[in-house]
């Protein structure tokens, strides 16, 4: 027998089946991966256009139902008060997170340009604040607050936001100066400007994308918020999104396709910062940390 | 990097007002809190908002170090925590290996990937409990649709299945997390090393276990520790889904010391308890910072 | 236009003395640049005459005012800094005319400046570009324009030809010493190039370790260094310094060594004795000729290297442990052979000599 050319030996064979292999299991893994994450999605969103009739029924239908109706969104608004929660919440947010980023952005530019004693500890310390588990400042902070007379209100719980988000802020926004070059702003100094000037000549304007990025991050970890939300306000006036959501599941029989209308709702603008902001919020969270 | 050193007036008043809030913030909203906190510990205060006439004392700390509900919390937290580690990193390490490859509509596999990271965690919580709905959910549909399975867990009412259920829930949200942070250290790893290897003769496997591996080992540990941080301070999926129940079976240690305080108010020995989990979270949270500090010295 | 001073300047910092106390006097109009090895401390000095380091001890004067004290922007300096600096969210226009809309300058007068400096840096078209849309050369001159447009006191370049490539560097470096000269604007000038420094420099200050070594005229530094680190930083090649000392040979003195068997010049006789038992003694590599019979006589060794440069040569000669290297024109290509032995003559009056102890320069005769 002649070795024809074509003749395939086992020593190609077995790369080409483990190749073939790998690449199922790949492609199994990104299709597990895909509807792991999509699912819970699409049957929040299924559950919540689905008449009432047919959300108590077992085998659930898997696909949207022929009869899908639109109704419950209107009823969250007749039925609950979640226009006012949205409303609570947006205004919350805006304001923790305008804040958090003014004076997150004052240290930031302090701990990225000078130098003095201490710099590198106040950066740990920052980074430490936003390491304890919330309930530690949370309990404290109430009796403080119930005492200051800052329980039940709006006003007070963004004053506890910020206890969290400013320094998340200003480690943010230090990565943020800090790559931006020193150069400029001497040059700018030397061209005349104070160092007042330059801030808001050169420094700001070329950071604008991380005060962006910096501001939308605070937003969405305000409207995410439950614990401080959950033990500081009473009033359904003043509840926030987390809470308004959360108040359903007490009931007795959950009216699951508004639930699942407004957790629909809610998440629209949270997911959608989120992943636009995605790329950068790891670089904050780790090197961005505490990288002098 | 140079940093401002200059000749100018304003440089010498200007750090002292621009750190001032900060410092504000840091001094009255996390230190004053967790200093009274301390101090409310260390006395016989049964309800909030009573002064520190009683003097100090340990008596919290013994009653609850002596309590089995306690150490209930503490294994639960930790069974919480670390389940929510391992299943976070297998599934990360999966992922982030498969999305470092090149492949049609990788763009848009990463962001379903990521999606759950983007829900709020009230919905995630709601929505998961009406998947796990044992009688009406899609879970239990899913299950019973396999070939081998005729019976399905109550999942959330049953104690056997509830910390499962839930670590499931912390996992699905938190792996993401994990996958952006492994990609990137993927991205570190230089193309030369697997090309120097595989002309060495190492297969796909040696080559995870020589090359991958020791490269991701510093994202490995932060993965770990943010994870392990984040876990002993999650409060929604726990209170929303199951609060602390059935008997206790995913009472968690934040959650228990909610419940101490607005339940029982044993406001002395909820802070106790939180003393406890003060000292994890700094130990866990040092060696954090000292694994970012050794990374600048590369 | 003004002149400056340094008195005794010196910076610290808490790890390490980066200047060390120097003086340096910078006549009107002069170029002078500041030239040394990276951390020597030229940067350092630059900055603190433009304000952008605080002056641990000593004074810095522009003019007849002294500066210590004043920010940056009151001193009426212009600085092109090695990356440019450009501002990257303004176009060309903006960049140029940023420090003149800092002074209020009227929008008339400005329109006009910034098109006359474009015009003589061929800038004109890209006024409406963004830095990053230009290239390395394009934003070079941006930078120099900058500095031009305001006709400051002071000129302050750290290292502005780095970042370019080495062809369009020697093209630069005589575009800046015309601008320069055109202008009459009074500059220190940073670079770790001695050839750049060479070149460009009215007046050459060599700085080591935070201290300036020598303060000359490019000529004067390269033909009489005042130490061993100068005769050795400027010129490629550097300057031989072989060791040798001092004997009577039947009744003259003669310098002996590795490599080395020359008369002693009569006039550097009883100096030299002083100096001490041994010293060094430095020429240039284009000071010496291949000697004609007597190669036992002059600086001798056996051919080690050969580098053939086209218009010269360049050999490298050893004896023992000591090696020196001779530029000869491509004439005598050859005549050298790779371990042959070979002598050179030497001009007596070219020769310089050196402390070995302190390194510094023997003044002879």
């Amino acid at each position: 027998m002649t070795d024809s050319p074509r003749s395939i030996s086992p020593d190609t064979v077995l790369p080409r089946i483990f190749k073939a292999a790998g690449r199922l299991t790949a492609a199994a893994t990104i299709v597990f991966l895909c509807s792991v994450g999509v699912f819970p999605f699409y049957w929040m969103f299924v559950t919540s256009i689905r008449p009432q009739t047919e959300i108590f029924e077992f085998p659930p239908q898997i696909l949207p139902s022929a009869d899908s109706v639109f109704e419950p969104y209107l009823r969250l608004f007749d039925e609950t008060d979640l226009g006012s929660w949205l409303l609570n919440s947006a205004g919350v947010s805006v304001g923790t997170a305008f804040f958090a980023c003014l004076f997150g952005a004052m240290a930031a530019y302090i701990l990225s340009r000078f130098r003095f004693r201490g710099r590198e500890a106040s950066q740990v310390v920052l980074l430490m604040t936003q390491m304890f588990p919330a309930i530690l400042l949370a309990l404290p902070m109430f009796v403080v607050f119930s005492r200051l007379g800052l329980l039940d209100s709006l006003f007070g719980l963004s004053l506890a936001y910020l206890a969290f988000l400013v320094p998340v802020a200003a480690l943010l926004l230090k990565a943020f100066f800090d790559a931006i070059p020193v150069e400029l702003e001497e040059a700018s100094m030397i061209d005349g400007a104070s160092r007042i000037g330059t801030l808001f000549r050169i420094t700001l304007p070329l950071s604008l994308p991380g005060l962006a990025s910096t501001f939308l991050f605070c937003f969405i970890i305000s409207w995410d918020e439950f614990l401080f939300a959950r033990m500081f306000i009473r009033q359904p006036d003043n509840w926030t999104v987390s809470l308004g959501l959360a108040s359903f599941s007490g009931e007795f029989v959950t009216p699951w396709d508004q639930v699942m209308a407004a957790a629909t709702i809610i998440t629209l603008p949270a997911a959608v910062i989120f992943l636009a902001l995605q790329r950068y919020l790891v670089r904050g969270l780790t090197s961005g940390g505490v990288k002098g | 990097m140079r940093l401002v050193d200059h000749a100018d007036r304003q440089d010498r008043w200007l750090p002292a007002i621009m750190l001032g809030p900060v410092l504000v913030c840091i001094l009255l909203l996390v230190i004053a809190p967790l200093a009274w906190g301390l101090r409310i510990s260390l006395t016989d205060s049964r309800m909030i908002g009573l002064g520190f006439k009683d003097g100090l004392t340990f008596k919290n700390y013994l009653s609850v170090l002596s309590d089995p509900d306690t150490w209930n919390a503490v294994w639960v937290t930790i069974v919480f925590s670390g389940g929510t580690v391992l299943g976070s990193v297998l599934l990360g390490i999966a992922a982030a290996l498969v999305l470092d490859r090149e492949f049609w509509g990788r763009g848009i596999v990463r962001v379903l990937v990521i999606l759950p990271w983007a829900v709020p965690h009230v919905v995630a919580a709601l929505v998961w409990q009406w998947m796990y709905n044992p009688d009406f959910g899609v879970l239990n549909y899913g299950l019973l649709l396999l070939p081998w399975i005729d019976a399905t867990p109550k999942w959330l009412s049953d104690p056997d299945y509830a910390l499962l259920a839930i670590v499931l829930v912390n996992v699905w949200k938190t792996y993401p997390f994990a996958v952006l942070l492994l990609l990137a250290g993927l991205q570190t790893i230089s193309d030369d090393l697997y090309e120097a290897s595989a002309i060495d003769g190492a297969g796909p496997v040696r080559r995870f276990f020589d090359i991958t591996l020791p490269g991701l080992r510093r994202v490995l540990a932060i993965v770990v520790l943010l994870l392990l941080i984040w876990s002993f301070g999650n409060f929604v999926f726990i209170f929303l889904m199951t609060q602390g129940g059935p008997a206790g079976a995913t009472n968690a240690l934040v959650v228990h010391i909610y419940f101490e305080t607005f339940r029982f108010f044993r406001a002395g020995s909820a802070f106790a308890m939180g003393s406890l989990l003060l000292v994890m979270s700094i130990i866990l949270t040092s060696i954090y910072i000292m694994i970012l500090r050794s990374q600048e010295d590369d | 236009m003004a002149t400056a001073r340094l008195e005794k300047v010196t910076k610290y910092y808490p790890d390490h003395l980066a200047v060390d106390h120097i003086d340096l006097d910078i006549a009107e109009g002069e170029f002078l640049v500041l030239v040394g090895p990276s951390g020597c401390g030229k940067s350092t000095t630059l900055r603190m005459i433009a304000g952008l380091e605080t002056i641990s001890e000593g004074d810095i004067w522009i003019g007849d005012r002294r500066v210590n004290h004043i920010s940056p922007r009151h001193r009426d300096v212009a600085m092109v800094f090695q990356n440019y600096a450009l501002y990257p969210h303004m176009n060309v226009y903006m960049n140029l005319s940023y420090s003149l809309r800092l002074r209020r300058v009227a929008k008339a007068e400005i329109d006009v400046l910034v098109h006359k400096v474009a015009g003589s840096l061929h800038l004109t078209g890209l006024l409406g570009r963004k830095p990053g849309q230009l290239s390395g050369g394009q934003r070079q001159r941006v930078a120099l324009g900058r500095a031009i447009i305001r006709e400051p006191k002071l000129f302050l370049m750290d290292e502005p030809l780095s970042n370019l490539d080495a062809k369009l560097r020697v093209q630069t470096r005589s575009e800046i010493t015309r601008l320069q000269r055109q202008l009459g604007v009074t500059t220190v000038y940073v670079t770790h190039d001695q050839s750049e420094a060479m070149t460009m420099g009215s007046r050459i200050a060599v700085m080591n370790n935070g201290k300036i070594l020598q303060t000359d005229v490019p000529r004067d530094l390269y033909s009489n260094p005042a130490n061993v680190f100068v005769a050795q930083f400027v010129g490629t090649p550097p300057m031989n310094l072989l060791t040798c000392q001092m004997d009577k040979v039947a009744g003259s003195p003669r310098l002996l060594g590795e490599c080395v068997n020359i008369s002693c010049p009569e006039y550097a006789a009883e100096r030299l004795a002083e100096a001490g038992e041994r010293f060094l003694v430095g020429f240039r590599p284009e000071d010496i000729e291949i000697a004609g019979d007597d190669p036992g006589v002059g600086f001798g060794g056996a051919v080690k290297a050969v580098e053939d440069l086209g218009h010269e040569l360049l050999i490298t000669v050893s004896e023992g442990s000591t090696q020196f290297i001779a530029r000869l024109p491509p004439t005598v290509a050859e005549r050298v052979r790779l371990g042959d032995k070979i002598g050179f003559t030497v001009n007596s009056s070219r020769l310089r000599f050196f402390d070995t102890r302190n390194e510094q320069a023997i003044t002879v005769g």
